[in-house]
C-alpha cells in the first residue's frame, strides 16, 4: 500500500537558531492510519507538523518530505489544526470561515455552497451558514476548523494538542470524527501530551526527544500520568475568617445575560480548591470577579475579609492567568522575580534572600541571569510562577496552570503547589478544563457548567 | 513528488511584506482608531487624536522593516475610519492618516536610527502632525479662502495636534529599546 | 478565549451603528458624493452655494438621515464658522469680514458633508466590499482581518493588564496619570501588549497560509456575504 507521507532524514533549524530543532526524522504514514506524536514541551512537535504542511519559515533544512497526495503547486494535500482555535477562525460566519480555503483555491463561487454544506455535515456541525462564529462553543469551533480544512479535500490531517483546548465531551466528539474519517482513508497525525482520549484511534506512537530525534514509542510512555505524591488533607481551621467568601454571586455578560448565578463558597487558609468546567463555562470570569476586576451584578464577594480591590490584594494574592509567559517583561529572570518585591518596597537584603528561595523552590537557580524571553515554554511558565511566589502570598489563584505543559512540567508544578500548601499554609485555587487535572489533592472541587458553579 | 530544501513562503507579495507584518500594521491601524474614539467619547479632548496616531505610526515603522510601513498603516487606518464612519471628511479621511505616515517613512528612510532618539522621534512626530496644517492649508486654498487667513486657520486647526503628536512620540524610544532587548525586532 | 469582544471595542462600535441605506450601488454613491465635493470647491458665487445646499438637503431627506445627523453636522458648521468668521473679522474688520467668512465656511462645509452622507447611508459591509474591489485583495484581507480580531487582541491585553496590576505594576487608572509611573506603563503593559500583538498576527498569518492563502495570484469570494 502506498504511503501518504514519507519523511526521510529530515532536519530543520529556525532562521538564526544555533541548533537544529529536528534531527534526522524518519516517518511513514499510510492511508487510514492515525499516528500520535508525543514528546516534552519544546521538542519540535509543532515544528514537524508545520514542516509537513510546508509553512515553516525558511531556515536550515535537510532531507526529504515525500507526499503522495500532492497538489499542483508541490505542497502536500495536508490540513493542519494549530494549537489556538481562536486565531484560526478567519471568517465571521460559519459559511465564510469554511469557504476561506476555497476562496484561496479560486473555486467557482457557484460551487462553494454545496461543498461547504458537505464539509459541515461531515464533521457533524449543524449550524446555519450565516451563524456568527463567536457564538460557537469551543468544541463547535474545533469542528468548524476541521470542516474548513476538510472542504479542501486533504488526505492527511495534522492536529496539534487538541486536549489543551477541548473538554472531555469535545475530545469524545473529536475521537468519533477521527474514527469515521479514518475509515474513509484519511490519515491523521495528532500531537498530544495526553493521548489517552485517542487510544481507540491511534495506530502508532512516536516520540520526539529533547534533541529533536524521533523514535517509535508505546502508549504507556506517552500517557500523561502525573499524580502528586501522597498529600495530607489539612484539618479545617477553627473560627478563621475565610480567605475567599462568595455568597449568591451573579455575574452578567454583555447585554445582561447571566454567565453564572447563585455561586456560594468559602476557601479557608491552607485549603486547596479546584474549579473545573468546559471552556467558556465562566471559570476565568470567576477569577476576575475574585480579583476585583469584574463587579458581580449581585451577591457578595470578599477577599481577606473585604471587598476585593487589586491594589489591596497585592502581596497577599499571587495570580497567574492563562498563558503566563505573555506577562513576562523584564530582561533577566532575576529582575522579573524582583519586580513585585520592589513594588512592595521589600528591603534589599530580604529581597535577594526571597529571590534565592523562590528560585530553589522552582528549580530554576541556573536561569537567574538568563533572558526570560529566550527560555523554553515550560521554563517561562516556571519563571512566571516564581515571580508571583516571591512575595510569599497567602493565596494563589492559577488559571489553567497545566495547559500546554508536558508531564514532567505538570508534575513539577503540582509538587511545588503541594509543598507551598502543606509547608507554608498557602491556599491554592486553580481552574482546569479537564477533570483528570483536578487531581487527588484538592480539598474542595467546584464544577462550572450550565450557568452554575456548584460544589462537587 | 519530492520536496527538497523547501523554503517557506515568506512574502505575501504585495509590496514585499510578510503577511504577519502586514497584519501587525493592521492592528496598529485599529489601535489608532480605537484609542482616538475612546478618548473622544470619554474625555472629549480635541487634538488628542494625534497622540495615538503618531505613536502607532512610529511604532509600525520602528517594528517592521518595510519602507512604507507607516504609510500602509495610515492607509489601513483611513480605510477603517471610512468603513466605520469615524471622523469627519468622508473619503478625505484617508489623507489625514496617510500623510503623517508618509512623512514618518521619509524620516526613517533618511535617518534609520531615529527610533532610538527622543529628539529625532519628537521631530518626526511634530513634522508628521503638522501634515494636518498642510492638508488644511491645501483645502483652504482650493476653497478660495483669503490668503492672509489661510495660515492662521491652518495653525489653529493643527496647533494642538502638533503638541499631542510630539507627546505621542516620546514613548517610542523606550518601547523600541525594550523590543530589541527581547529580540522581537532585529534592527 | 475570544469573549464577546473587548468592552472598549464594542462601546466604540455601538456608538457608530451600521446604517441601512437605499438600494443604490455604493460605487455610484461614492462617485456622486465625490462630484458634489468637487463642485463645492468650485462654487464661489452665492447662488452656486444655495443650489449645492439644496441638492445636499434633498439627499438628506431622501435618505431620511434624521435629526441626529443634522445636530451633529450643524454643530461642526457652527464651530468652524465661528473660527473662520473670527479670523476674517480680525483681518478685515467686523463689517467687511463677517460675510466673506461665512461664505467661505459654508463652502468648506459643503465640501465635506457629501463624504459624511456617503458613510452614513452605506452599510458597513457594502463599504468594505467597495473598498476591497479597489484595493489589492491581500490588503483587503489584512483590513478585514485586523478589524475582526481586534476584540481578541483587546482581551489579551486586558489579561496582561490585570495580571501585571496584581503583581504590583503601577498601571491602574489612578496611577497612569502620574508621569513617574509611565515607565511601568511602558514596560509592564505597552511592550508586552505589542509583543502579544505580534504573536497573534503571526498565528493568524500561519492559519491563513495553512489554508493556502497567497498560493494563487487571485482569489474568489464566498457568495454568502
Amino acid at each position: 500500500m502506498r504511503d501518504i507521507l514519507r519523511i526521510e532524514n529530515f532536519s530543520y533549524a529556525y532562521p538564526g537558531a544555533e541548533r537544529y530543532i529536528l534531527r534526522d526524522v524518519d516517518m511513514e504514514i499510510g492511508p487510514g492510519e492515525c499516528h500520535c506524536l508525543t514528546g516534552p514541551t519544546g521538542s519540535g512537535k509543532t515544528t514537524l507538523l508545520m514542516a509537513i504542511k510546508g509553512i515553516l519559515p525558511s531556515g536550515q533544512q535537510q532531507g526529504k518530505i515525500v507526499c503522495e497526495g500532492i497538489k499542483e503547486d508541490g505542497s502536500p494535500s495536508a490540513g493542519i489544526v494549530l494549537q489556538d482555535p481562536e486565531t484560526q477562525l478567519l471568517g465571521s460566519t460559519v459559511g465564510s470561515d469554511v469557504a476561506f480555503g476555497l476562496e484561496n483555491q479560486c473555486v467557482d463561487p457557484g460551487l462553494m455552497t454545496e461543498r461547504v454544506e458537505a464539509a459541515l455535515s461531515a464533521v457533524g456541525l449543524e449550524k446555519p451558514l450565516d451563524f456568527n462564529v463567536r457564538r460557537l462553543s469551543m468544541g463547535q469551533k474545533y469542528r468548524l476548523i476541521l470542516a474548513s480544512l476538510f472542504v479542501m479535500k486533504p488526505e492527511l490531517l495534522l492536529i496539534d494538542e487538541p486536549a489543551a483546548q477541548l473538554d472531555p465531551e469535545g475530545l469524545s466528539h473529536l475521537l468519533e470524527l477521527v474514527l469515521r474519517l479514518k475509515s474513509s482513508g484519511m490519515a491523521f497525525i495528532i500531537c498530544e501530551h495526553n493521548p489517552e482520549p485517542f487510544y481507540k484511534a491511534i495506530d502508532t506512537f512516536w516520540e520526539l526527544d529533547k534533541e529533536g530525534s524521533i523514535s517509535r514509542s508505546s502508549p504507556r510512555n506517552a500517557a500523561l500520568s502525573f499524580r502528586v505524591s501522597e498529600t495530607k488533607k489539612l484539618p479545617e481551621p477553627d473560627n478563621c475568617l475565610p480567605l475567599i467568601h462568595a455568597k449568591d454571586l451573579l455575574v452578567e455578560g454583555q447585554k445582561g445575560y447571566p454567565i453564572w448565578s447563585d455561586v456560594s463558597f468559602d476557601l479557608g487558609a491552607g485549603r486547596r480548591m479546584a474549579v473545573w468546567g468546559p471552556n467558556g463555562a465562566g471559570k476565568t470570569t470567576l477569577l476576575r470577579c475574585l480579583t476585583g476586576f469584574l463587579k458581580p451584578a449581585s451577591g457578595t464577594v470578599e477577599m481577606f475579609g473585604r471587598r476585593p480591590e487589586p491594589k489591596v490584594l497585592r502581596g497577599r494574592l499571587g495570580c497567574l492567568f492563562q498563558n503566563p509567559q505573555k506577562q513576562i517583561f523584564e530582561t533577566t529572570v532575576f529582575e522579573e522575580i524582583a519586580f513585585p518585591l520592589k513594588r512592595l518596597r521589600t528591603e534589599e537584603r530580604l529581597l535577594e534572600k526571597r529571590i534565592q528561595n523562590v528560585l530553589e523552590l522552582c528549580g530554576i537557580e541556573d536561569l537567574v541571569l538568563a533572558s526570560p524571553h529566550k527560555l523554553s515554554y515550560g521554563q517561562k511558565h516556571l519563571v512566571a510562577l516564581a515571580s508571583i511566589l516571591a512575595p510569599e502570598p497567602e493565596l494563589l489563584i492559577l488559571d489553567d496552570p497545566f495547559a500546554g505543559l508536558d508531564t514532567a512540567y505538570c508534575s513539577r508544578i503540582s509538587e511545588l503547589l503541594v509543598t507551598l500548601s502543606q509547608e507554608q499554609g498557602t491556599s491554592v485555587l486553580w481552574t482546569v478544563h479537564n477533570p483528570s487535572q483536578v487531581s487527588n489533592w484538592a480539598d474542595i472541587i467546584l464544577n462550572a457548567q450550565g450557568g452554575r458553579i456548584t460544589l462537587q | 513528488m519530492i520536496m527538497k530544501e523547501r523554503k517557506g513562503r515568506e512574502k505575501a507579495g504585495f509590496f514585499n511584506i510578510h503577511l504577519k507584518d502586514a497584519l501587525f500594521l493592521g492592528f496598529c491601524a485599529v489601535f489608532i482608531l480605537i484609542f482616538r474614539a475612546a478618548f473622544r467619547l470619554h474625555l472629549n479632548i480635541t487634538g488628542h487624536s494625534m497622540l495615538f496616531s503618531i505613536f502607532f505610526l512610529l511604532l509600525a515603522r520602528g517594528c517592521i522593516s518595510f519602507r512604507l510601513a507607516a504609510s500602509l498603516t495610515g492607509l489601513l487606518a483611513g480605510c477603517m475610519a471610512i468603513i466605520l464612519g469615524l471622523g469627519k471628511g468622508g473619503p478625505l479621511l484617508l489623507l489625514r492618516f496617510v500623510l503623517p505616515g508618509l512623512i514618518i517613512d521619509m524620516g526613517a528612510f533618511c535617518i534609520p536610527s531615529m527610533f532610538r532618539s527622543y529628539v529625532l522621534c519628537a521631530l518626526a512626530g511634530a513634522v508628521a502632525s503638522s501634515s494636518k496644517f498642510l492638508s488644511t492649508y491645501i483645502v483652504d486654498t482650493m476653497i478660495g479662502m483669503e490668503k492672509s487667513i489661510i495660515f492662521q486657520h491652518a495653525l489653529i486647526e493643527s496647533g494642538a495636534a502638533i503638541l499631542f503628536g510630539i507627546a505621542g512620540s516620546f514613548f517610542i524610544p523606550p518601547v523600541i529599546r525594550r523590543l530589541k532587548a527581547y529580540g522581537v525586532i532585529d534592527y | 478565549m475570544r469573549r464577546e469582544g473587548g468592552l472598549l471595542c464594542n462601546e466604540v462600535m455601538s456608538r457608530y451603528p451600521d446604517q441601512q441605506g437605499m438600494n443604490i450601488p455604493a460605487g455610484l454613491k461614492l462617485l456622486c458624493c465625490t462630484l458634489l465635493s468637487i463642485c463645492a470647491f468650485a462654487a464661489r458665487p452665492v447662488w452656486a452655494l444655495i443650489v449645492l445646499s439644496l441638492i445636499n438637503l434633498l439627499i438628506v431627506l431622501a435618505f431620511r438621515l434624521g435629526i441626529s445627523f443634522f445636530k451633529k453636522e450643524i454643530r461642526v458648521f457652527i464651530w468652524q464658522s465661528l473660527i473662520i468668521m473670527g479670523l476674517y473679522s480680525l483681518r478685515f474688520g467686523f463689517d467687511h469680514g463677517l460675510l466673506p467668512g461665512f461664505l467661505t465656511s459654508w463652502q468648506l462645509f459643503l465640501a465635506f458633508v457629501p463624504g459624511v452622507m456617503f458613510i452614513q447611508t452605506t452599510p458597513r459591509s457594502q463599504v468594505a466590499r467597495t473598498l476591497s474591489r479597489i484595493m489589492p485583495w491581500k490588503m483587503a484581507f489584512v483590513l478585514s482581518t485586523s478589524m475582526q480580531f481586534m476584540g481578541l487582541l483587546l482581551e489579551e491585553i486586558r489579561g496582561i493588564y490585570e495580571a501585571q496590576a496584581l503583581k504590583g505594576g503601577r498601571i491602574l487608572l489612578k496611577d497612569i496619570w502620574k508621569p513617574w509611573n509611565w515607565p511601568d506603563l511602558v514596560h509592564c503593559l505597552i511592550v508586552p501588549g505589542i509583543v502579544q500583538s505580534m504573536a497573534v498576527a503571526n498565528q493568524i498569518a500561519l492559519a491563513a497560509k495553512a489554508r493556502d492563502f497567497g498560493k494563487n495570484n487571485n482569489r474568489t469570494y464566498w457568495p454568502g456575504d
